[in-house]
């Protein structure tokens, strides 16, 4: 039975090259998937461990913020360094410290543009400890002298003794460029580095992020740390190089799982699909070698060995198939790897191959496909031996009524429990509803294939096109194999369609908001990643365009990171005094106005959960200082501008080193040409600042989702492909079980060009059945979700324009897969097709 | 609106005279494989067929009556030698000049699978002419559909239908369109014989009374008997001619053959 398996896909190795192709690419995107967070990973392992090498030990404040991906330690007096040094054992000590700070190149600009990733060090005066290096020039020495990694060294167009500006600092502050380092991809995109008094000016004060210690010889670093930690205070803690690094890669290691496992969703997607396609292709193989089986079981076959040899034959696909696709994984995966270091930067990145995830995505194919020709499997046990005695495999008849009213009753359970859970507001009933509707979905799709393909052929039939009316016939004459086809594709138009619809309801939340919520005309922001990297704008730069004739204020926000009460959270700064006049946040009790550096304010729903109300206090903890506010005012708007927390800026001042402003409302006569010149000309000292109106303003905040769709439709792009092989698949499987036919339509005079539109026809129906069922279900999906959510019905937002080009596309898309089963149906030989007996 | 009372019954053209006849044949010859293992399935076959005349091909299997049939029809091209239909050389059409010659001028009945299964008896009668464009003439549809007796089965698709009817539909797919010429390779060989007679004595009438022009290769002499004469092919070549044939007759002179 066995050679009979293989001999059955050597005889006909294109039946199988669809499902192999969904195979290898669902388990290419798996592989991929994993070779690109560990390459990751190990390399990112490999500079830290690099990085902290000739750390023995870090004394560093115990108090920490705690932030869901990286914690945020409080800063210590650089006099602790001193204390330090003068302990027995320790042979050397450095301060360490680090910020953000950004060098401006001779054309005014920043190096790599807005989106940039950019950070600075004090410079260690220890070739050893130190993990850059001088490649030209010489280390930094004055206060006043920087170094710049030698990528942004060149793409700045920079050299050795030029006086340059280093943000945020203002432009008249001047630094010179002394040399040239390597940061040996520690840190990635641009580095700078300057003396300890110099990284002081720039940061806004000395106080350091941790203090390096080396042992002397004949100590070992955990002997070295023990000690330590018996001289320091309490505050303070002491911790091995190795800690140090165990501490980061463990950060890293969480992060790119979190990045691996959102992946893989998507590659379990792609499979999931892939999964179909396969069932697919073997209950129609099944069902056109039945004849095959029948006489095997004729002549003493079990049921069990007909059954034993589908299984053989998929199990032997699927390793194959998974095999190639773990090999393309490698590659892809090392594409995605470069990929993703264009973005961040020069991080040095590797690749490394999991031999783990490669077992792991042979083994998930091979199953994945075995599973899914199991059941087709077992229909072929049950073939009667005396099929082998009939003529042709009768046709299928249509679906069975069973199906249409259990289908209709779990359609009708599922929208029941939608709409209680609408009007109750009971979430979980909607749970139950969303499963309820796909199954029935599942259970009514082979029953609707032919009223729905003749609908979709109606026009081309009522022109009296014998083509569209075949096309039609086809694709309902077998309704379940054209509704499993299809459904496979309404899988990832669904997804798609869900993304679209809960972005544009989100972006039209969140454009609706500020149009009610955003008072000021212009507004002054930074970018994304320059905030990220605790960047932004001087406050003097708002200050000095609040005092522009003709603006009424000009009011500078900023965020910072805090541990409040047992959470973290980002707590809003703004000049308060002046906020109202820029900024509704819609008071519900107290005041927002004119906040004391001990008050705060939160937003309505915050302070439901915590049960916060006026005059309540809360406890504050910031990078450098801590403080009890109490509760003065309640608003429950203003997120997009103020998030939940929010503190005058004086408040922010005092616990911070520097704060920066990352957006300056201003409110002042939008038509003035003149003063919008003015504010550019304020401006002009900052090349990452970026003034926009209220409109343009809103429109980008509205439109950043749209950036996050974008990665959505291309991590589901690959299971709308392989759900469109599906259809090449069917397709070309369903023309070879129809060549007979062909070779009468071809001899009674139909063209090849009538034959090929007729395949074409039928793929296109298919793919917009699925398209029209992922729709429906993608807006039910997207509505249930934002539901969930709790939002208002009136705020649910449906993209006509993007849902009718979805449509298209899948018509689109339909019409291509039947390009290839169209052409070999085309190249048909009447006379064989014909002759076939 | 073109003839649709039966034509004068004049004696068919035997293809014999001045006239070519509706389709010939000239030195036609169509070889299989090369060297050693060359197949001569037609080898150098001259016929005429007339209009109006219902022609039987005999011949023991593989004596090359089907190639020879699909050469004429353009399903098979001929390695060397004419075949001229309605006044045109087939051999030199393309691809898609021979499928509007099957479509517009030629009619078919083959012994099995002869319908598109999601059709139903009349979309399949009509069926050429709709991948034509063409609207049918109805009057001559109902006609036929009415000669052959299927009025009440017309909207049951080929599964539904008994192996006769299916042929009948067949018969009528191929009448339908008024082709130069009807092509039916063993169109009875699969009905037993009280259907068969009513699907040749329906052929018969098409041919006597609308000067249908019909080829039909048969293996049986009772059917051979319906026609105005017989060819009579082995290994590729006519041996034998006979006019208004009687079954016992080509019976005799198939014992001859030896087959
Ligand atoms: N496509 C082909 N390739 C090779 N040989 C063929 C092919 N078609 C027919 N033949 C051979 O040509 C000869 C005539 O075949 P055919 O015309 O089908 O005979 P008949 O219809 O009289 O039984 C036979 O020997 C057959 O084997
Ligand atoms: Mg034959």
């Amino acid at each position: 039975m066995l050679t009979i398996a293989l001999r059955g896909i050597a005889g006909n190795p294109f039946r199988y090259a669809a499902t192999a192709l969904a195979i290898v690419l669902g388990i290419a995107f798996f592989t991929a998937t994993s070779v690109m967070t560990t390459s990751f990973e190990d390399s990112l392992n490999d500079s830290i461990a690099e990085a902290f090498v000739d750390v023995d030990v870090a004394v560093r404040s115990a108090e920490i913020i705690e932030t869901p991906i990286i914690d945020i330690r409080e800063r210590i007096p650089p006099s602790v360094a001193d204390e330090i040094a003068e302990v027995d054992g320790v042979a050397w000590v450095f301060p360490f410290l680090a910020g953000y700070a950004q060098v401006v190149a001779a054309d005014g600009k920043t190096v790599g543009g807005a989106d940039a990733n950019a950070q600075a060090i004090a410079w260690i005066d220890d070739d050893e400890v130190n993990p850059l290096t001088v490649v030209a020039g010489r280390a930094p020495v004055a206060p006043d002298e920087v170094v710049i990694d030698v990528n942004t060294f060149d793409d700045g167009g920079f050299s050795l003794g030029d006086s340059v500006q280093v943000l945020p600092l203002g432009p008249q502050q001047r630094f010179d460029v002394v040399g040239a380092i390597d940061d040996g991809g520690t840190f990635g995109g641009q580095v700078l580095s300057l003396s300890f008094a110099g990284a002081a000016t720039v940061f806004g004060g000395s106080e350091v992020d941790q203090i390096f210690a080396g042992a002397a010889a004949g100590i070992t670093p955990d002997q070295l740390a023990e000690r330590l930690n018996l001289r320091i205070g309490a505050d303070l803690e002491a911790v091995t190089g190795a800690t140090l690094t165990d501490e980061f890669q463990e950060v890293v290691g969480t992060f790119t799982n979190i990045i691996e496992i959102a992946l893989q969703v998507f590659a379990g997607v792609a499979l999931f699909v892939g999964a179909f396609v396969i069932y697919n292709t073997f209950t129609i193989t099944v069902a056109q070698r039945t004849r095959e089986m029948a006489l095997l079981r004729a002549i003493g076959a079990t049921g069990r060995q007909v059954a034993v040899s589908v299984v053989v034959e998929s199990a032997a696909i699927g390793v194959v198939a998974s095999a190639v696709g773990a090999a393309a994984g490698i590659g892809i995966g090392w594409g995605l790897l470069q990929l993703l270091g264009s973005f961040i930067g020069d991080l040095g990145l590797s690749l490394s191959v999991p031999a783990g995830g490669l077992i792991q995505g042979v083994v998930l194919g091979t199953v994945i496909t075995v599973a899914a020709a199991y059941i087709p499997a077992r229909r072929g046990a049950r073939v009667d031996p005396i099929e082998a005695m009939r003529d042709a495999a009768a046709e299928p008849g249509g679906p069975a009524r069973g199906r249409l009213y259990g289908g209709l009753s779990v359609l009708a359970a599922g929208a029941g429990a939608t709409a209680w859970s609408s009007v109750s507001g009971e979430e979980r009933i909607l749970y139950a509803g969303l499963p309820l509707v796909v199954i029935a979905v599942v259970l009514l799709g082979p029953t609707i294939v032919r009223p729905i393909s003749r609908l979709l052929a109606a026009p081309a039939v009522r022109r009296g096109s014998i083509t569209g009316e075949l096309a039609s016939e086809n694709a309902s004459r077998n309704p379940k194999r054209s509704s499993t086809t299809s459904l496979t594709l309404m899988i990832g138009v669904a997804l798609v369609v869900t993304a679209t619809v809960f972005a544009a309801t989100l972006s039209e939340l969140i454009a609706g908001d500020l149009e009610e919520e955003l008072l000021a005309d212009h507004v002054v922001t930074v970018s994304d990643a320059v905030a990220g990297a605790g960047g932004g704008l001087d406050p003097a730069i708002a200050a000095s365009i609040g005092g522009l004739g003709g603006v009424d204020a000009a009011v500078g926000t900023r965020t910072a990171f805090a541990q409040v009460g047992d959470g973290f959270a980002p707590v809003s700064g703004a000049d308060t005094a002046r906020l109202a006049a820029v900024a509704d946040l819609g008071v519900v009790a107290g005041t927002v106005s004119g906040l004391g550096p001990d008050e705060v304010a939160v937003r309505e729903p915050t302070a439901r959960d915590e049960g916060l109300n006026i005059g309540d206090t809360v406890d504050m903890r910031f990078q450098q200082g801590a403080s009890t506010v109490t509760v003065a005012g309640i608003f429950d708007g203003g997120y997009q501008l103020v998030g939940e927390w929010l503190v005058d800026n004086s408040s922010l001042d005092a616990s911070l080193s520097r704060s920066l402003d990352t957006r300056i409302l201003v409110s002042a006569d939008d038509a003035d040409q003149a003063l919008i010149a003015s504010i550019s000309a304020a401006l002009a000292g900052d090349p990452t600042a970026k003034i926009s109106t209220r409109q343009e303003f809103i429109d980008d905040q509205a439109g950043q989702i749209t950036d996050l769709l974008t990665l959505l439709y291309a991590l589901l792009g690959m299971s709308v492909v392989v759900a469109l092989i599906g259809i090449v698949n069917t397709m070309s499987l369903s023309i070879h079980e129809r060549t007979r036919e062909l070779g009468l339509l071809r001899a009674v005079g139909m063209t090849t060009r009538q034959l090929r539109r007729t395949v074409r026809y039928e793929a296109a129906i298919i793919a917009l059945i699925g398209t029209l069922a992922g729709l429906v279900l993608g807006l039910f999906f997207g509505w249930a979700a934002f539901d969930a959510l709790g939002l208002a019905y009136s705020d649910f937002a449906i993209p006509w324009a993007a849902l009718i080009a979805i449509g298209a596309a899948g018509l689109v898309a339909g019409l291509l897969s039947g390009v290839l089963p169209a052409r070999r149906a085309g190249r048909l030989e009447v006379l064989d097709a014909i002759a076939t007996q | 609106m073109p003839e649709t009372e039966p034509a004068p019954a004049a004696g068919p053209d035997t293809g014999s005279g001045s006239d070519p006849g509706v389709a010939y044949t000239e030195n036609a010859a169509r070889h299989y494989g090369s060297g050693a293992a060359e197949v001569r399935a037609l080898d150098g076959v001259d016929v005429s067929f007339g209009t109006g005349e219902f022609t039987a091909i005999m011949g023991p299997s593989g004596s090359g009556k089907s190639t020879l049939m699909h050469c004429m029809a353009g399903l098979d091209t001929l390695t060397s030698g004419r075949v001229v239909i309605d006044g045109e050389d087939v051999s030199e059409m393309s691809d898609r000049e021979r499928t509007m010659l099957r479509r517009d001028k030629l009619g078919f009945v083959f012994q099995a699978f002869n319908l598109v299964p999601t059709l139903n008896a009349r979309e399949n009668i009509v069926l050429p002419q709709r991948l034509a464009g063409r609207a049918p003439d109805e009057a001559w549809l109902d006609e036929v559909v009415a000669t052959v007796g299927l009025g009440h089965r017309l909207d049951h698709r080929p599964n539904e239908l008994s192996g006769g009817q299916q042929q009948r539909v067949a018969v009528s797919r191929a009448l339908v369109s008024k082709p130069k010429l009807v092509f039916a390779d063993e169109p009875t060989g699969n009905l037993d014989s009280t259907t068969s007679d009513e699907i040749l004595t329906f052929m018969r009438r098409a041919v006597d009374e609308l000067s249908q022009t019909i080829v039909m290769v048969t293996h049986d002499p009772s059917a051979a008997a319906y026609a105005h004469r017989v060819i009579f092919l082995v290994d590729g070549k006519i041996v034998n001619e006979m006019l208004d044939p009687t079954s016992e007759a080509v019976l005799d002179h198939m014992k001859t053959l030896g087959n």
